[in-house]
């Protein structure tokens, strides 16, 4: 079958998309390029829309508008992610979090990584902690009314969630499979290029380690949350990206990086993050007690050790050295 | 803490309307606010997969962040039928289900978030129903050429 496979950048993440027409043995038709090309438009688009670094966005927007709240008109695609984050906040009960940006510019992470020129615009809060279950979205209108003092971080989710909406562009674009991966966070549906199904590596959390297990799936979400990526240094101590919920703080977690297999990325990103708060002695007791699958890697005092949910216990994991 | 105060944007600025009720930790309230933020978003017209399972759960979910963009959502077969709200997990789940997405409607179009007439992309209209899975399959992969994901925490 034709196939089209392009890696690039965006969302200051890799991007890599694989899409195949299904036809025959010929090479992949005009028309899958072209689709291709609208898919990565199309994430750029988002981007615009949802990145805090850039100021225009309807994120930045909303970062901005502090103690007084306010309403504001935005982009259609960003009532899908204001809706994917009310979301996984309910139904993670709040180990996912997207309001912790505050604290995560209180780590450090105040600019973007690919152009530290770009920053974070959030409003002071004025004391003001709106919450999620405040917020409230009206596609009728076009608008979403902010409640004070709320900021949203995007990070994750958003790679997850296009993902997920680049790949039904492309179906609906007329491929008959799509694999998009922003970021480390992928989506996949239809005909997979393999007769095993959409392959996926899943890397070791530490970079020179290799990979960790290669997973074919039927299609879906995969998304890895680590705390061994995405780090730096800040007041002469190393921070990392994964706020606790319960501290407002780098989180402590045991977790070293944890990957989840669900019904599409912006889903397993959140348990993930989840999973991750979790800590190694309730990650798998969180993603079985939701029907997901996924593997965590987690640090003792004698090296790592893996934890799978039960459908994986037959995959092979390479730990690499000193890992038990 | 790097934070930067800047005039709020009065392009589209509005009156703040009555927020909605605060998160609760009963979690028979919880239940009800997902059930009525689910029948807001699929407007009463999107039957649910009945069942306790988690995947009930999760699937629910999904019919948030699809009926938002115009994307509509809606359970597989066993679902369709059975028209009834999804439950909280309390337990593992217990039958796959299938997630259709239908692209529409064909008329909306996205600009950039400043109002400008955007990149000239279009929210895909398309009437073939898009299947994603909602219980993926997943097995070990065998040695293949193919080309491949990789999965990782953001690097």
């Amino acid at each position: 079958m034709g196939v089209v496979e392009l890696h690039g950048r965006v969302m200051a993440s890799s991007l890599h998309v694989i899409a195949t027409d299904g036809e025959g043995s010929g090479p992949a038709t005009a028309r899958l390029h072209d689709a291709v090309q609208r898919a990565i438009r199309f994430v750029e688009h988002l981007e615009r829309s949802w990145s805090r670094f850039i100021p225009t966005s309807d994120i930045s927007r909303i970062n901005r508008l502090g103690p007084t709240g306010g309403a504001l008109a935005v982009d259609p695609a960003t009532f899908a992610l204001l809706d994917a984050m009310v979301d996984g906040h309910e139904i993670t009960t709040g180990r996912y979090d997207p309001t912790l940006l505050r604290a995560l510019i209180a780590e450090g992470y105040a600019a973007s990584r690919t152009d530290p020129t770009m920053m974070s615009l959030v409003a002071p809060s004025g004391g003001r902690h709106g919450s999620l279950s405040e917020l409230i979205r009206d596609p009728a209108t076009g608008t979403v009314a902010v409640p004070p003092g709320l900021v949203l971080d995007p990070g994750g989710i958003g790679k997850g969630l296009a993902a997920d909406l680049a790949v039904s562009q492309l179906l609906a674009d007329g491929a008959a499979g799509a694999m998009v991966e922003i970021g480390g966070d992928l989506a996949a549906a239809g005909v997979p290029l393999d007769p095993a199904g959409w392959l996926i590596d899943v890397e070791h959390p530490d970079p020179h380690e290799g990979i960790l297990c290669h997973l074919a799936i039927s299609g879906g979400g995969v998304a890895t949350s680590s705390v061994r990526s995405r780090r730096w240094t800040h007041d002469g101590t190393d921070r990392h990206h994964q706020i606790d919920p319960a501290t407002s703080t780098c989180s402590t977690t045991d977790i070293d990086a944890v990957t989840v297999i669900a019904p599409c990325g912006w889903m397993a990103e959140v348990h993930a993050t989840a999973a991750l708060m979790a800590g190694s002695d309730g990650a798998i007791a969180h993603l079985e007690g939701y029907g997901l699958s996924g593997i965590a890697v987690a640090r003792t005092p004698n090296g790592q050790r893996v934890r799978t949910t039960h459908d994986l216990a037959d995959v092979e994991i390479a730990l690499g050295c000193g890992a038990s | 803490m790097t934070t930067t105060e800047d005039p709020i944007d009065d392009r589209a600025t509005q009156p703040l309307r009555p927020p909605e009720q605060p998160t609760t930790n009963d979690p028979g309230e919880r239940q009800a606010r997902l059930e009525r933020l689910q029948q807001r978003r699929a407007g009463g017209a999107v039957p649910r997969r009945s069942g306790s399972g988690a995947g009930s759960k999760v699937v629910a979910a999904g019919i948030g962040f699809a009926g938002m963009l115009g994307l509509v959502a809606a359970m597989g077969a066993a679902g369709r039928s059975a028209g009834v709200t999804a439950a909280l997990p309390d337990g593992p789940s217990t039958a796959p289900a299938e997630v259709l997405v239908v692209v529409h409607p064909p008329d909306a179009v996205s600009g950039d978030s400043d109002g400008s007439p955007g990149d000239g992309w279009r929210v895909a209209a398309s009437s073939r129903p898009i299947a994603l899975n909602a219980q993926p399959v997943i097995r070990q992969a065998p040695p293949s050429e193919s080309p491949r994901g990789r999965t990782n925490g953001s690097r």
